[in-house]
């Protein structure tokens, strides 16, 4: 459980550093892309070695945070375009 | 089925959907990025073909601009700058010949800088700047867009500069319909500031030329306004559709992760608290999105 909570911290970090990237990035919109994608990659990334480490990775978890990354990017796109 | 138990299916962890919401299913998942992907692929070939039927709104003009950024230099204690006819004039040659050579860029793909625009112009300066934006939707948006960037900050909020200059026109740059807003600084030779070492400021620029046929299309009569107004306003229907989408999911994944936590239900799949703090970030990401651009 503690490892669960050090990770989620870890994931927290990730997000709101990419939050802080994303404000900076204000007027550049290229930036701003980039640190969507940055950030959607070092999620699916975190997610996969979150569920490594608590032994219960599976192809069907892989493909849940692959997914929901790439509805995140084409959101984010959808947007910014 | 029952319309009750269908609604479970689909939004409550529950047997018939294998303790997963049949909403936050692969296959849904799949369905989602298809229909995005179709809808931003779609929405932008109706926009690029009627942009008064699907567009972005804008409303852009001169007597706003001038008035954001003397507000910014009066509240940082900098003197007001002065609407100088010669430098709008070089700000709309600049503005054209974007559109014209396709470019968007402090110098021009033929090596062109901004302070031949301004000589041209017949202002003899001491001291001259340039910031660039397109896209934005307002006159405010604008000037706080420069606000937030220091290259763009320090160029506005100079102390060397008495006279400014406006254009805002709409064209076509690299096949999108695009507003361009160019502003350009300056203190002529012999006016006290002016009387400093020849100084020429602008910010980083990029080149993003394109060899796609070039087309002006002034949006205004004059080149100091653009306002549009489509039927449907392309900018803010795109984040109602986001909103919408992301709020029905947060809520799925939190009822979801409540229930399988009270019903102390195992199985296989990603972590709801994970995704609900990932999506929260994507929306602070789109709520604070501009669609503009500076350079």
């Amino acid at each position: 459980m503690k490892k669960d909570w050090f990770f989620l911290f870890i994931l927290f970090i990730i997000l709101a550093g990419g939050i802080v990237t994303f404000f900076v990035s204000t007027g550049n919109a290229i930036a701003q892309r980039v640190t969507g994608i940055v950030t959607t990659i070092s999620y699916v990334v975190w997610g996969i070695l979150h569920h490594r480490m608590k032994e219960d990775l599976h192809a069907k978890v892989v493909i849940e945070y692959v997914l929901l990354g790439c509805i995140a990017l084409v959101l984010l796109f959808i947007v910014i375009s | 089925m029952s319309i009750s138990s269908f609604v479970t299916h689909l939004f409550l962890p529950h047997p018939t959907n294998n303790h997963r919401p049949k909403v936050l299913h692969l296959d849904a998942l799949c369905i989602y990025v298809f229909l995005f992907g179709l809808f931003y692929i779609s929405s932008h070939a109706v926009w690029r073909r009627m942009p008064d039927v699907l567009g972005y709104a804008t409303d852009i003009h001169v007597e706003r601009l001038l008035a954001e950024t003397n507000a910014k230099r009066e509240a940082a204690g900098l003197g007001s700058l002065q609407l100088d006819g010669q430098l709008s004039e070089a700000a709309r040659r600049k503005a054209v010949d974007m559109f014209t050579k396709n470019y968007w860029s402090h110098n021009s793909p033929i090596g062109t800088t901004p302070w031949e625009f301004i000589s041209e112009s017949g202002y003899a300066y001491g001291v001259a700047g340039e910031n660039l934006a397109k896209n934005f939707s307002d006159s405010k948006s604008v000037v706080d867009a420069w606000m937030a960037s220091p290259t763009h900050r320090d160029n506005l909020m100079k102390a060397g500069y008495r006279d400014i200059g406006f254009a805002v026109i709409n064209g076509i740059l690299n096949g999108e319909e695009t507003t361009l807003v160019v502003q350009m600084f300056g203190s002529r030779l012999g006016s006290k500031s002016g009387q400093q070492q020849v100084q020429k400021t602008t910010v980083s620029s990029v080149a993003a030329a394109t060899n796609q046929m070039p087309a002006v299309k002034a949006a205004s009569s004059a080149y100091g306004n653009v306002t549009r107004k489509p039927w449907l306003d392309l900018g803010i229907f795109n984040r109602l559709v986001a909103y919408v989408f992301i709020g029905v999911l947060l809520g799925v994944f939190g009822v979801d992760a409540w229930l399988i936590q009270r019903r102390r239900i195992v199985r296989v799949s990603g972590h709801n608290i994970a995704h609900i703090a990932f999506f929260v970030a994507i929306l602070i990401f789109i709520s604070s999105m501009q669609r503009g651009s500076l350079l």
